[in-house]
């Protein structure tokens, strides 16, 4: 698996974790480890870039839930709970990019795509942060 | 043996670095048994999370052997993982609150639910002889 990392200007700063290769139990560690290390260098704003990535397991959505608990530092939990409830809570920190066919057959069997936003298209990714 | 179109087996022996082997072996399996790819994939899907339930859980992350058998019945795919270490309790994993917020979500049980989900069978049991067997049945052409 290959991640590299870059940095776009939207409303916000926005980092982009450009991953390649298959996310499960043998590179979930790896995918989550750059993903804390990006929040602990001060990233509060995070698209996950699944375009050259074919194949996701449940350990990748493992990672993805960690990341999701450390990025939301900072929110109202009432208002996580109400959006929840309401079923209009998106995480508004943490995006998905174009993930493919198969990949988004785990977020959907999870119900990972309840609470993250899943965009098509980087330049707007980054804009609706 | 009426019914029985075809089958493969092979044995992988390794640790987790083994599921990417698993998976092509299932995939190709899969397509030369005439499969479609929603049925393929279901069968990649849930043969790879019950191969990382072995080698992680049972074999506890050190070296072990996984044999895996695939074969077709008229209407639908069964695939068997035979492996050792210890034994495989699926009733202590408790089951993934789906509705749940994701800050309020375990960690683990993911894997098994995708694996009841995408087949209409699973079946754990532990023989004396050939340690844990899981055998997995899907229908073909479910559609979902």
């Amino acid at each position: 698996m290959e991640i590299t990392t870059s940095k776009e200007q939207g409303k916000v700063p926005v980092t982009v974790l450009h991953v390649k290769g298959n996310i499960d139990s043998t590179s979930y560690e790896q995918f989550q480890r750059r993903a804390e290390q990006a929040i602990k260098s001060g990233a509060k704003n995070l698209v996950i870039d699944l375009r050259d990535v074919p194949y996701m397991s449940s350990a990748g959505l493992r990672a993805l839930n960690a990341i999701y608990n450390q990025l939301r530092e900072g929110e109202d939990p009432n208002m996580v709970t109400k959006g929840v409830s309401a079923g209009t809570y998106k995480s508004p920190h943490l995006k998905l990019l174009a993930p493919s066919k198969r990949v988004m057959e785990t977020l959907k069997m999870s119900g990972f795509d309840m609470f993250l936003d899943i965009q098509s298209n980087l330049q707007e990714a980054v804009a609706s942060f | 043996m009426s019914g029985i179109v075809s089958r493969a087996r092979r044995i992988f022996e390794g640790s987790l670095e083994q599921l990417e082997p698993i998976r092509n072996f299932i995939i190709q399996t899969t397509n030369d048994l005439g499969c479609d790819d929603r049925d393929a994939f279901a069968l990649e899907l849930a043969a790879d999370e019950a191969a990382a339930n072995a080698f992680h859980h049972s074999y506890q992350d050190k070296p072990g052997r996984v044999e895996i058998e695939l074969w077709r019945e008229e209407d639908a795919l069964l695939v068997q993982m035979s492996y050792g270490g210890t034994s495989f309790d699926p009733a202590r994993v408790r089951e993934p609150d789906l509705n749940a917020p994701l800050e309020q979500r375990d960690a683990g049980g993911l894997g098994l639910y995708f694996m009841r989900q995408l087949m209409d069978h699973v079946e754990f049991k532990f023989d004396k002889v050939k340690g844990n067997v899981v055998t997995m049945r899907r229908t073909l052409g479910r559609g979902d």
